[in-house]
């Protein structure tokens, strides 16, 4: 119980400590708690206009040649164009049908496998070494393959975007499993369930805000891979009407289709936050 | 309900060696009967627990409930967390009506027998509440609500109220012989909590640490009905000391039992 360590009687001095030394507070530069919400929405303004602000002075005052850098009204008129001779909503809706389609089964092989994998130790030895080899083969460098199998149709440009996100999705999927508590589990085996019902009625549903959250982020990386297919080989879609544009040396229809690339990302991005929102509610804070 | 525990070893491979968690441990639980075993950590009393869940399997020895072996978790065998193991995405009535979803009871029995626990537990009134807008009081009542749902033949209790401040772990403690005196509940429960273990139980069983083994097993002859005042009681002070003089004794032999073999 007693243990007779001796202890020193004085600890050795080191240095003069000095007057006692605080944390000054801050409001900026706040860590691990939310900033005013005033000063958030200002930021965010910031974040915007700032940029905005650079690139049309950038264009107006003449420093750089209209050529390379078009002005936002110019942009802008572009855009408009574009719309209204209906080829910009055609682009649209080619690329967001490869995207839709290429994700939409590589999520679907997905959520299973990677459930699985993050299940079951056995299916995760099985899978895990040839997934993890086949994740640091870049889905670009599958173009001439898939032009060599499929040619120049919708087929490979969905399948470029289905290798570049399955084995992400599939990663972090497997990884949100590890976060389900085991007592959890455990819990769940002394009220009498087995293992499929543990799988069904426990793992997934705990994991379901991290599969859509997954979904989220990797649904960057399927725009990445439908712009590069486009700007390969296709007759549409934005990466096509990108690089045609580049052919011409209409910069300000490059613009115009890198503008609305990030615009449609970040509608895509609001829309599976809003369904997360919706569909967990006890997930979010 | 007769629960045997027969010359139970676990022992745990690691990487310094083979370590025995557990030495020839044998208890038993009756019908009815509130019985803590109470121990310091490192006591395997949290092993032993999970060895008569089913949740980890014993190295040897055998526990019996009703003189059948115990091969695997199973819904006869109720257990309670010191964790908060209850499912964030149900509310308090889904959560306590789980169990018999599992176990494939149609919905109205679950509705019937959730609401009615909902009742005993005192947590009617937050029937559509989801796990995060409760305290940590009200958690571990859903949390025993829900493995009494299942109508278990003894309930099993993992240090259940060490996460919660003293105020709620003794007004739980309360609730809790409430409710083993109302519903006839045969509980087996595991503390470090000297005042707890006299306060709940009928018998008591001492453990010493490394290795786990039971030291003495003691009657705890005090009223069935216990209030707060019994806690300032010389009976109930008695058995206080007598449990922690126990404790104190092991922990002064622990080291002993441990020594690494010394080399020349």
């Amino acid at each position: 119980m007693t243990s007779h360590v001796p202890i020193p009687h004085n600890p050795p001095l080191v240095r003069d400590p000095g007057p006692a030394r605080m944390l000054r507070p801050s409001t900026f530069w706040t860590i691990a708690d939310p900033i005013p919400s005033r000063l958030s929405w200002l930021l965010m303004g910031l974040s915007i206009g700032v940029p905005l602000v650079l690139w049309w002075l950038l264009a107006s005052t003449g420093w750089v040649r209209p050529l390379f850098l078009p002005s936002p009204a110019q942009v802008v008129g572009a855009i408009g164009q574009l719309w209204n001779s209906g080829a910009l909503p055609k682009d649209i809706q080619f690329s967001l049908m490869r995207i839709l389609g290429g994700f939409a089964l590589a999520t679907v092989i997905a959520i299973p496998l990677g459930t699985l994998m993050g299940t079951f130790a056995s299916i995760r030895s099985l899978l895990e070494p040839i997934v993890g080899i086949v994740r640091y083969m870049p889905a670009t460098a599958f173009i001439p393959l898939l032009i060599l199998y499929f040619g120049l149709g919708e087929v490979p440009k969905i399948l470029l975007v289905f290798i570049g996100t399955l084995f992400f999705n599939t990663l972090m999927v497997m990884d949100s499993v590890k976060f389900v508590p085991k007592k959890m589990i455990e819990a769940t085996y002394t009220l009498g369930g087995n293992r499929l019902q543990v799988l069904f009625q426990v793992i997934f549903p705990y994991i379901t805000p991290g599969i859509i959250d997954t979904c989220r982020v990797n649904m960057a990386a399927a725009w990445n891979l439908v712009i590069v297919s486009e700007l390969v080989a296709a007759t549409e879609g934005l990466g096509r009407r990108i690089s045609v544009a580049q052919r011409f040396l209409k910069t300000d229809e490059i613009f115009a289709g890198l503008i609305v690339i990030g615009l449609i990302g970040l509608a895509i991005d609001i829309l599976f936050r809003m369904f997360l929102r919706f569909s967990c509610r006890w997930a979010v804070k | 309900m007769h629960l045997e525990v027969k010359h139970l070893y676990k022992q745990f491979v690691t990487r310094r060696g083979p370590v025995v968690a557990l030495k020839d441990i044998n208890l038993h639980v009756e019908t009815g009967e509130f019985v803590c075993a109470v121990g310091a950590s490192g006591s395997g009393k949290s092993t032993m627990l999970r060895i008569v869940a089913g949740l980890e399997q014993p190295t040897a020895g055998d526990v019996l409930v009703d003189g059948q072996p115990v091969t695997g978790p199973g819904a006869d065998r109720g257990m309670v967390f010191q964790s908060y193991t209850l499912y964030p995405w149900m509310t308090v009535e889904e959560n306590i009506g789980f169990g018999l979803k599992l176990q494939g009871a149609p919905i109205a029995d679950r509705y019937e027998q959730s609401r009615y626990y909902m009742d005993v537990v005192g947590l009617l009134p937050f029937a559509k509440a989801l796990p995060k807008e409760l305290s940590g009081g009200m958690k571990q009542r859903v949390a025993i609500a829900r493995a009494l749902a299942s109508q278990p033949k003894i309930l099993l209790m993992d240090e259940p109220f060490g996460a919660l401040d003293v105020q709620t772990r003794e007004s739980m403690q309360g609730f809790l012989l409430d409710l083993w005196r109302n519903t006839g509940t045969t509980i087996l429960t595991i503390t470090h909590d000297v005042e707890e273990a006299v306060f709940l139980s009928q018998r008591v069983y001492v453990m010493s640490a490394r290795p786990g083994t039971i030291r003495r097993e003691l009657s705890i002859d005090l009223p069935a009905e216990r209030d707060e005042a019994l806690r300032r009681s010389s009976a109930f002070q008695d058995y206080r000391y007598q449990i922690l003089d126990l404790l104190r004794q092991t922990e002064s032999t622990a080291p002993e039992l441990t020594a690494p073999p010394q080399s020349a």
